[in-house]
């Protein structure tokens, strides 16, 4: 019987591998030229990547990840031959990148764009002089409020307030963020992640640890707790707060007195590139003023085009969550790269979730 | 006789390059170094383990160990009577009843668990789901449940209705059907069964963070923590070797009775 | 017998209750609509469709030569492959992701649907052997004997003695291969090329913004498919078999 087994087999395997190749059909590396994205989801509409795509007779391809980490880990194993030309970092991990050498100087001569950009913009910490990145989407981590769960909250709201008033127990997310959570428990005490010692970073902690009873959880994602009321004080991104607020007229968004983490969302070329003049082009097309323009519409979050700022409708730009003051600015922090702390961080982050 | 044997190689090539090769990289990366760009440096460093030997992460294993094992003695409780209802039935009812138990696994495993999710959310009973253990086992189950009743079935339509009416007529009651009939013919099945559903429960993540909403400290956050977050491989490797220590000695005490199911 | 009834039509009710609020959301017109416009979704659930229709072919195929295989073996051997075939379901999918990642680099393969495949094979393979073996182990060979003595010949035997016995456990197999390829996220994003673009990575890239009407519309489409392959093989079953 088996003996008869075998050559249908050998039918199969023919059969099965006919079928992989017409499945091949759409993968032909060699042809039209490829502008090749790795990127969060919500950055990017269909239509522009299409009209992108015609206008500069380019195939545009994008891939997407779902957090800094993952996009590094799949940079770091694949080789030029499976790498992008564009890559969306977040500032911390822009630093990590260059330290890492797996970004290309940029060339600012390709890169016009730029000349629309605001002053403070150019020279962010992470990245002085945007020698490899180009800051794309600018946000702030502050608090969604639930008026429905949480009806009178004081004028002068504070980390500190949040975690120790005894009604908000239960009702406080926080994000699933070691850094961002330890920045805030930080601020609470005066301090800062950038000039945190080992000392600092326990007694943060350990202070967290004794207000955990305040904390519902670490959602990993922040939009369906708000949608579902299931915070009164949730620690979240702007962007989303605002999108559920548009739909969820009891979401709003306040900034604690002791300040937020201010981070962006960057366009970044990868080392291994091979088409980063495309690349160019493409960061020129989204962020002049008209692509930056409907960016922040879409979007949520503003961008460091000070001309999109003015083409933007007033309800847009006057909106103090997505163009903060400058006195909020300057309350506001990029979170840093602390090689020395993360061992520490991580024990201290699993000791703190643990619990 | 001996042609047939030449099938068994599609299994070992499975078993050499696509079972045995991450094992063996997973392995040596335990011993290895976290070097500054947060990849591997190969070697030979116990670092990796005696972090592991720290309390705190112990904790997490023995966290996990204890859900999971919650979670299995749940769902197979709630599998076998199920199993026994199927296997009671004519062979074609019992497939189509089957098929209705597997058709919400046609959709999208993320899909089905934030429908689930939103489901917790409305707080049935009374209780609230989401952020809690409950929550957590009760997506477990929603999850594992067919697939435990597939084998339990399997085993359950080879005791014969004969057997079970036979006990009857001689005045046993249903409890001890249950302990000395049913339960020696399909112990084995069940211990299978268990494997089946203990083994992956304790590298499950997606369930701990979105249900549990990061509450629950699981040796599935531990490794993407590891793996991504804080960059630590030859610790997230050792932390998954230790797990295949302890999986594997599970494995050898079900293993007998393994054998005796697929004979 | 009649509390087991109820006691699993409940447990049918547990199942069902959270995708009809899925349907019901999806089976919304401008929830199509939706849906027809997204290319790119549409892509995605095509890329899926076919991977894991080839995924579950491939481990189908290879996983029935490896039950017949098994019988030919002594006990002891077979206790040690069915052990082994577990050995999958001890790894987290992220450190398989990783691994094969790595592997697949140092084999010098270049990342796309050949990598996909690969590893969707690799872990979907075990579960079909462990269905199918014990569909041979019970096959009932006498069938198969008459059918050889009454003059029939390999394939023959195969189709009508064998194959229908088997086909239960096939089609299970087969479906369960197919439902674990179209839900894998994390190994595919490690493995996949960029042009691979899955459902499970497009949804969970989705998922971040929300969880739009299409793919609740996305979502009956395949419950659609599925309910309509199983009332395809019950007739069809219900159409070949003699008695």
């Amino acid at each position: 019987m088996a003996r008869q087994k075998l050559p249908h087999l050998i039918v199969f395997f023919l059969l099965f591998f006919s079928c992989l190749s017409c499945t091949k059909k759409q993968n032909d590396g060699s042809g039209p030229a490829e502008l090749r994205i790795f990127t969060w989801s919500e950055y990017f509409d269909d239509a522009f990547l299409r009209s992108f795509g015609e206008q500069n007779k380019v195939k545009v391809k994008a891939d997407y990840f779902s957090s800094n980490e993952e996009m590094l880990a799949k940079l770091q194993l694949t080789d030029a031959q499976n790498g992008y030309d564009l890559i969306l970092p977040s500032d911390y991990m822009v630093r990590t990148l260059i330290e890492l050498k797996l970004l290309q100087p940029l060339d600012k001569a390709q890169l016009p764009v730029l000349s629309e950009f605001e002053q403070e913009a150019l020279n962010p910490e992470y990245d002085p002089g945007l020698g490899f990145s180009v800051p794309m989407a600018i946000g702030t981590t502050g608090i969604a409020w639930n008026t429905k769960l949480l009806h009178k909250i004081p004028a002068d709201l504070s980390w500190k307030m949040v975690m120790e008033n005894p009604s908000y127990k239960g009702k406080v997310t926080l994000v699933d963020d070691a850094k961002e959570v330890l920045q805030m428990a930080l601020s609470i005490q005066g301090k800062s992640l950038a000039k945190a010692s080992e000392a600092d970073v326990k007694e943060a902690f350990a202070y967290l640890r004794k207000h955990k009873t305040q904390v519902k959880g670490f959602p990993a994602e922040t939009r369906p707790v708000m949608e579902g009321d299931e915070c009164g004080f949730c620690m979240a991104y702007s962007g989303d707060v605002l999108s559920v607020a548009k739909e969820k007229k009891e979401i709003q968004y306040l900034l604690p007195k002791e300040g937020a983490t201010i981070w962006t969302d960057n366009l970044a070329i990868p080392a291994n590139s091979k088409n980063s003049g495309m690349a160019y082009k493409f960061i020129n097309a989204l962020l002049n003023a008209e692509g930056a323009k409907s960016f922040t519409q879409r979007t949520r979050y503003r961008t460091a085009n000070f001309k999109a700022r003015i083409l933007l409708p007033n309800e847009v730009s006057s909106d103090k969550v997505i163009y903060p003051s400058p006195e909020e600015r300057k309350k506001m922090h990029y979170l840093v790269q602390r090689k020395d702390l993360n061992e520490l961080i991580d024990r201290e982050w699993t000791k703190l979730k643990s619990e | 006789m001996d042609r047939r044997r030449l099938l068994i190689i599609p299994y070992l090539l499975w078993l050499l390059g696509l079972v045995a090769a991450p094992f063996a990289l997973i392995f040596s990366a335990s011993f290895g170094q976290k070097d500054e760009a947060g990849l591997i440096q190969f070697g030979f460093s116990t670092d990796a383990y005696r972090t592991l030997l720290d309390p705190l992460y112990l904790q997490v294993f023995a966290r996990t160990l204890a859900m999971a094992s919650i979670h299995t003695l749940l769902t197979l409780t709630a599998a076998y009577p199920a199993a026994f209802f199927l296997s009671r039935l004519p062979r074609k009812s019992a497939a189509l009843y089957m098929t209705f138990l597997l058709v919400p696994f046609w959709t999208n495993y993320l899909i089905r668990l934030l429908a689930f999710m939103d489901v917790l959310r409305l707080a049935p009973f009374g209780f609230e789901w989401t952020f809690t253990f409950h929550g957590i086992l009760a997506a477990l189950l929603y999850n594992y449940l067919p697939f435990a009743v597939l084998p339990l079935y399997s085993a359950l339509e080879k005791v014969p209705s004969s057997l079970i009416e036979a006990a009857q007529d001689l005045g046993a009651s249903r409890r001890r059907i249950l302990i000395s009939v049913l339960w020696p013919l399909t112990k084995n099945a069940v211990f299978a069964t268990a494997l089946l559903v203990f083994i992956p429960a304790l590298g499950e993540f997606l369930i701990p963070e979105l249900v549990g909403g990061g509450r629950s400290y699981m040796l599935g956050t531990f490794l993407q923590q590891q793996f991504l977050t804080f960059r630590n491989w030859p610790l997230g490797a050792a932390a998954i070797v230790f797990l295949l220590l302890l999986s594997l000695l599970a494995l050898l005490l079900g293993g007998k009775a393994l054998a005796e199911e697929g004979a | 017998m009649k509390i087991l009834q109820i006691y699993f039509c409940l447990l049918l009710l547990f199942l069902w209750a959270p995708l009809v609020a899925v349907l019901f959301k999806g089976s919304a017109p401008e929830a199509f609509v939706l849906l027809w416009k997204n290319s790119e979704l549409l892509l995605a659930f095509r890329n899926s469709l076919v991977l894991g229709a080839i995924t579950a072919f491939l481990s189908t195929i290879l996983g029935l030569a490896t039950a017949f295989a098994l019988p030919s073996f002594s006990p002891k051997v077979r206790a040690w492959v069915t052990g082994s075939l577990l050995l999958p379901l001890l790894l987290p999918e992220i450190a398989f992701g990783i691994a094969y990642l790595v592997w697949f680099r140092d084999l010098g393969l270049s990342l796309g649907w050949e990598t996909l495949l690969l590893a969707h094979f690799a872990f979907t393979f075990c579960f079909v052997v462990l269905v199918l073996k014990t569909s041979v182990a019970r096959l009932d060979s006498s069938l198969a004997d008459a059918a050889r003595d009454l003059g029939a010949n390999g394939l023959q035997v195969f189709r009508h003695a064998l194959l229908p016995q088997l086909l239960p456990g096939i089609l299970a197999g087969a479906a369960m291969a197919f439902s674990l390829s179209l839900d894998d996220f994390l190994i595919s994003f490690f493995v996949k090329g960029i042009d691979q673009i899955t459902l499970p990575i497009k949804i969970y890239s989705m998922m971040r913004l929300r969880i739009g009407p299409e793919i609740y519309a996305l979502s009956v489409v395949l419950f659609a498919i599925s309910l309509f392959g199983v009332l395809f093989t019950q007739l069809w079953h219900a159409k070949n078999s003699r008695t």
